[in-house]
């Protein structure tokens, strides 16, 4: 009887406690801030993205078509056009775009694409080839010679086979493209409704994206051009190689990226993560972390922007420039994978593990 | 004289005999238990993924002889473990079982500081107890093949080393609680209650900030003074209630702590009275339990100084931290093996340099190119793990560098405050040594 009694206490206290539950109030309104990310800026990005590589596979048709300098020119003038676009959507590793991040995988294996070519028989599916496509191998077929050796080369000796490769690279792109372009656009609104922090959700990808794409910026675009990273094998040093080595677009890559991430991060003109952390307060050295991340990626863009020429060249002439901008980055980078990933309690690189 | 005295009626008391039900209900609960926990870790593919890929580990100093074996090894050790679970949940072989099960579970638990949870080194501690008491002396299969014989009794410290264990795990978790980001901050609380606003029914409140308060000394309060009650036979009944919610609560929180919380509910019921067990398993021993002291065996005498030895150890331990400049939570010097829980959402990004000292070529490292995505994570927040890695990396490209040099660069981030070097970027970690003494090049030392 005693026990009885002491038990429905404590269901009415939860009865209680249930009865004052609070409206759902002023917690930060995730789904208008996730619209708004996709509206304006994952989805324009992706269908800019898949109008240039449609001008692409146009220009590449074109090419092979009849091989000319103009019809070269025009290629090139396309390939630099989407591969900046494409730095606007490298950012998204979501269902939709899968794949994606598989068209910029360097430094391009150009043994492997003159094995291709010479056979004229390969998937570029297969994990082997992953490295022989995308940007990074077009890079290589149109920039890695002048352009008289580069327009013989399309015309003769192995000059169909060359072609036809050089057509199947492009059509994956563009294929993936719209893929991704349609599939977000329908994507959207579940995109918005996963809400939370946790793995999984939205906000938590995104998050792991942009820390992701801003140490990508700093190791593989700025620290592999300086030569400051590299990878050990039996014990041995080695540099990695720069993007884009061929046709130097490293600088404008990177810039592209930047402005592509601040836009992510502030939600363009309207809600964003900025917002987001704002309304929880997070400070950074005394200061709103919101603000000091804009700033940052200001300062780091005009940093890229200070360096004269492309990386390739900035090397030897201007290294002291490419080393500012390699420290902003490690700022800005620091600031979105700890900082800002720690205030809404985002996971970093989830592995499924218990904790304590 | 006095003093004398007093100390042979706590030791009297102590030696009493009591039913031995709790301790039963116990083998059986902790072996069906650690069968399910076993099992789940096996299936989650954890085994794979902790032991068998990773190409290097972060061993306990002192403890680099221990390796993990190959894929089939170690899943034949997992597969011993849910043998003896099943053994010691039936009381058969029960000895044997208790210090295989303890053995390889402490074995696993020491392969990889990165896998080190508060949790594990409970079970290795609670499976270290049992291997000392006579678990299997009623409703076992031991004693129904007369491998061992019935007992209705034990000594009550049987009973009370197990209590004492679980009290010690409360106690010293709520201490570490007492501390100024916890109760005055409400963090990391105010940074993982707001993450679960989609829990049903709670959801909604989690997000309000005088919420992550409450949470915070609620929990103190209760860490602290619970174990308290479960030791008082009026209040051991609420006590137990509020132990299950509490962590009912925390489970559907904090998924991510995994069967902690059951663990230590099913755990708990060792404070329950005896005749409560005894109901469950149909033995009644109240009757001759009385006063009757039973003269001490050398083998129990042992057992008993060994226990004594324990628990010492485990009330100082806990205490090490003092011996060591700076801030805990930075340093994480005397960190571990101190049944601190939850205290610190601590993110950390760790960036390697290797430098030929010879020719003054440098590289940063990929750290993912040795190490798994939890191992990085673990060691980018802990000084002593980082300087494990940095003599790896000596290690790998001493083989053809005469000279070479490593330094880290650690950015680290606690219960919201702004990310800072945790430790001292221009050190030549590679010159550095681990051990006990104070590592000098870690920073936040000055400033405590």
């Amino acid at each position: 009887m005693k026990q009885l009694k002491h038990i429905s206490v404590f269901a009415l206290l939860a009865l209680a406690l249930y009865g004052c539950k609070p409206e759902k109030k002023d917690s930060y309104n995730q789904e208008a801030m996730l619209t708004n990310i996709a509206t304006n800026v994952i989805v324009p990005a992706h269908q800019q993205f898949s109008t240039a590589a449609q001008a692409l596979k146009q220009k590449s048709d074109a090419f092979s078509n009849a091989p000319s300098t103009q019809s070269l020119d025009e290629l090139k003038a396309a390939f630099v056009t989407a591969y900046a676009a494409y730095m606007a959507v490298e950012t998204y590793d979501f269902n939709p775009s899968l794949g994606v991040r598989n068209l910029n995988v360097f430094a391009t294996d150009t043994a492997q694409i003159n094995s291709n070519i010479a056979t004229g028989s390969y998937n570029l599916e297969a994990a082997l080839n992953i490295r022989a496509k995308g940007f990074p191998a077009i890079d290589y077929l149109l920039y890695s010679q002048d352009a008289g050796t580069t327009l013989n080369a399309f015309l003769v000796n192995n000059a169909a086979n060359r072609k036809q490769y050089l057509t199947d690279v492009v059509n994956d792109i563009s294929t993936v493209a719209s893929t991704a372009a349609t599939a977000w656009a329908d994507y959207k609104s579940q995109f918005a409704a996963a809400t939370g922090t946790d793995v999984g959700s939205s906000v938590g990808m995104l998050v792991n994206d942009v820390a992701f794409s801003a140490e990508r910026c700093r190791r593989e675009r700025v620290g592999n051009a300086l030569g400051y990273v590299g990878f050990i094998s039996s014990g041995s040093l080695y540099p990695y190689s720069l993007e884009a080595s061929y046709s130097t677009q490293s600088k404008a890559l990177l810039i592209a990226n930047l402005q592509q991430l601040k836009a992510l991060y502030e939600g363009g003109a309207g809600e964003g993560f900025d917002d987001y952390l704002a309304s929880i307060n997070a400070e950074y050295d005394g200061q709103p972390l919101s603000t000091a991340i804009s700033t940052q990626f200001d300062v780091a863009i005009a940093k890229a922007n200070a360096v004269p020429v492309d990386f390739a060249a900035a090397l030897n002439s201007n290294k002291p420039a490419m080393e500012e901008l390699f420290l902003e980055l490690k700022k800005l980078t620091v600031m979105l994978k700890v900082d800002m990933s720690s205030q809404l309690g985002v996971v970093i690189n989830y592995s499924d593990n218990d904790g304590d | 004289m006095l003093q004398i005295q007093k100390n042979t009626t706590w030791l009297g008391k102590l030696s009493a005999q009591t039913s031995i039900a709790p301790l039963v209900v116990f083998r059986i609960a902790f072996g069906i238990m650690m069968f399910a926990a076993t099992l789940r870790f096996v299936s989650k593919g954890w085994v794979d993924t902790l032991f068998v890929q990773p190409s290097y580990f972060f061993t306990f100093y002192g403890f680099e002889w221990i390796k993990p074996l190959s894929a089939n090894g170690m899943y034949t050790v997992f597969g011993i473990m849910m043998l003896c679970s099943i053994l010691i949940a039936t009381g058969l072989l029960y000895r044997v079982a208790a210090i295989v099960f303890f053995l390889l579970f402490t074995y696993v638990e020491l392969i990889d500081k990165t896998n080190y949870l508060n949790h594990y080194y409970f079970i290795s501690i609670m499976a270290g107890i049992l291997c000392l008491l006579p678990a299997n002396k009623a409703f076992s299969l031991d004693v129904k093949l007369g491998l061992a014989k019935t007992v209705t009794t034990v000594p009550t410290w049987a009973i009370f080393a197990l209590q004492l264990q679980m009290a010690m795990v409360y106690f010293f978790a709520g201490i570490s609680k007492i501390n100024p980001d916890w109760l005055l901050n409400a963090m990391p609380l105010r940074i993982w209650l707001p993450a679960k606003a989609d829990v049903p029914i709670i959801g909604a409140w989690l997000t309000e900030q005088w919420v992550a308060y409450a949470f915070c000394w609620i929990g103190m309060l209760f860490d602290v003074f619970v174990a308290f009650f479960l030791f008082n036979k009026r209040t051991v009944w609420y006590a137990y209630a509020v132990v299950v919610v509490f962590h009912v609560l925390t489970a559907i929180l904090f998924p991510g702590i995994g069967m902690f919380p059951f663990i230590m509910i099913v755990c708990a019921t060792i404070f329950l009275p005896a005749v409560f067990h005894e109901r469950l398993i149909g033995i009644s021993a109240t009757a001759s339990a009385s006063s009757a002291t039973t003269k001490a065996s050398w083998l129990s005498q042992a057992t008993l100084t060994l226990l004594v030895l324990h628990f010492s150890i485990q009330a100082v331990l806990p205490f090490r931290y003092m011996l060591y400049p700076g801030k805990l939570f930075y340093t994480e010097q005397g960190y571990r093996f101190s049944w601190r829980v939850m205290l610190m959402e601590k993110v950390g990004y760790t960036i390697f340099n290797v430098r030929d000292a010879a020719t003054g070529k440098s590289v940063e490292v990929n750290n993912r190119q040795f190490l798994s995505l939890q191992q990085e994570k673990q060691m980018s927040t802990q000084p002593d793990m980082i300087l494990q890695f940095a003599q790896h990396l000596k290690e790998v490209c001493g083989k053809e560098m005469q000279n070479p040099e490593v330094y880290a660069e650690a950015y680290v981030t606690i219960n919201g405050r702004s990310s800072r070097l945790l430790i001292d970027p221009k050190v030549n970690l590679a010159a550095e040594q681990d051990g006990f003494a104070n590592k000098k090049w870690i920073l936040a030392q000055a400033d405590k």
